[in-house]
């Protein structure tokens, strides 16, 4: 027993593997604040997209009079801006154009919102609290129609 | 004395310090970082909605007149129309802002606002065709000052505050 109690000792006064034992502890908790910067990041740049996107694609719908060609020049606009932006999955872009033809006319309002999803580096908690490696972002802007 | 110093020279103990020392800087870090990225990111957004404001506004308060003197045509932004849109086009857009996000102050054709070298006030800017909107906005940060004394275990904690501003100048129609 005595020999037993000794030979413990000797092991914690031993200091090899101390440095890895530290590295250890600190390790983790730096690897999840970078992670959750670049995921910050990943997230702000592709919402300021969204947000660019619906501005440029709504701005150029209001001074067009057909409502048709309205929405497609504003829909084309917004994908094209949303090309840029880094992590996003180009095949989930979605466009919600809130007018109508009966309605496209001065001083009425456009809503317009552009929406996609994000594949973050690393997996995001969602409203469940269940993690996902994708999240969705969207940007919206209010504007008024500018021609008859 | 030397029992002090002894304890000075113990380093028994040294790791659990500097760990908790980089530990809470890292989080400060990442907290600050995402923090000031949601600031950013909420200052882009209120320009465009200066800019929707503004270009809605002026579009909307257009009007032209003709001098009795020259007999040209000069154009104007009607403010008694200019600015009930442009306050509805913000009254609009308030509801998709960013959480945590408050308009302080909407101003309109600002007085003292410099344009092309000269210092006008609302009556020149009206005469001019300009159209300038002004917004003060209050961003609450997420993790540092959530809630909405923007007080943190009682400890007041400095709001992020910016300022959007957009013009139009305006031609006779």
């Amino acid at each position: 027993m005595v020999n037993y109690i000794r030979k413990i000792r000797r092991k914690v006064a031993n200091k090899k593997g101390q440095q890895l034992v530290e590295m250890v502890v600190i390790l983790p908790i730096i690897v999840l604040c970078i992670g959750i910067i670049i995921t910050a990041g990943q997230l702000i740049f592709a919402k300021m997209a969204c947000q660019l996107a619906a501005f440029e694609g709504a701005r150029r719908a209001v001074v067009i009079s057909d409502y048709n060609t309205a929405k497609n020049t504003a829909i084309a606009k917004s994908k094209e801006i949303m090309k840029t932006a880094i992590g996003v999955n180009q095949n989930t872009i979605k466009t919600s154009f809130g007018a109508s033809a009966n309605s496209w006319k001065k001083p009425n309002m456009l809503t317009y919102t552009v929406l996609a999803d994000v594949n973050t580096l690393f997996p995001v908690i969602g409203p469940n609290y269940t993690f996902s490696g994708t999240t969705t972002v969207s940007g919206t802007i209010v504007m008024m129609i500018e021609r008859n | 004395m030397n029992k002090a110093v002894l304890i000075l020279k113990n380093k028994k103990g040294d790791t659990l310090v500097l760990s908790v020392l980089i530990i809470t800087i890292a989080i400060l870090f990442t907290v600050l970082i995402v923090d000031f990225g949601m600031a950013f990111y909420t200052k882009t957004h209120m320009q465009s909605i200066a800019d929707a404001m503004t270009i809605g506004g002026a579009s909307y308060g257009n009007e032209a007149y003709q001098t009795l003197s020259t007999q040209k045509k000069v154009a104007i932004v009607n403010e008694k129309k200019a600015k009930p849109k442009a306050q509805e086009i913000l009254n609009a857009n308030k509801k998709y802002l960013p959480v945590g996000v408050e308009v302080i102050t909407a101003e309109m054709n600002p007085t003292g606002k410099k344009i092309d070298g000269k210092v006008m006030d609302w009556q020149d800017q009206y005469y001019s065709g300009n159209f300038t909107v002004r917004l003060t906005s209050r961003y609450n940060t997420m993790f540092l000052g959530a809630n909405k004394n923007n007080t943190f275990f009682g400890i007041s904690l400095p709001e992020i505050r910016f300022q959007n501003e957009a013009r139009v100048k305006v031609s006779p129609k």
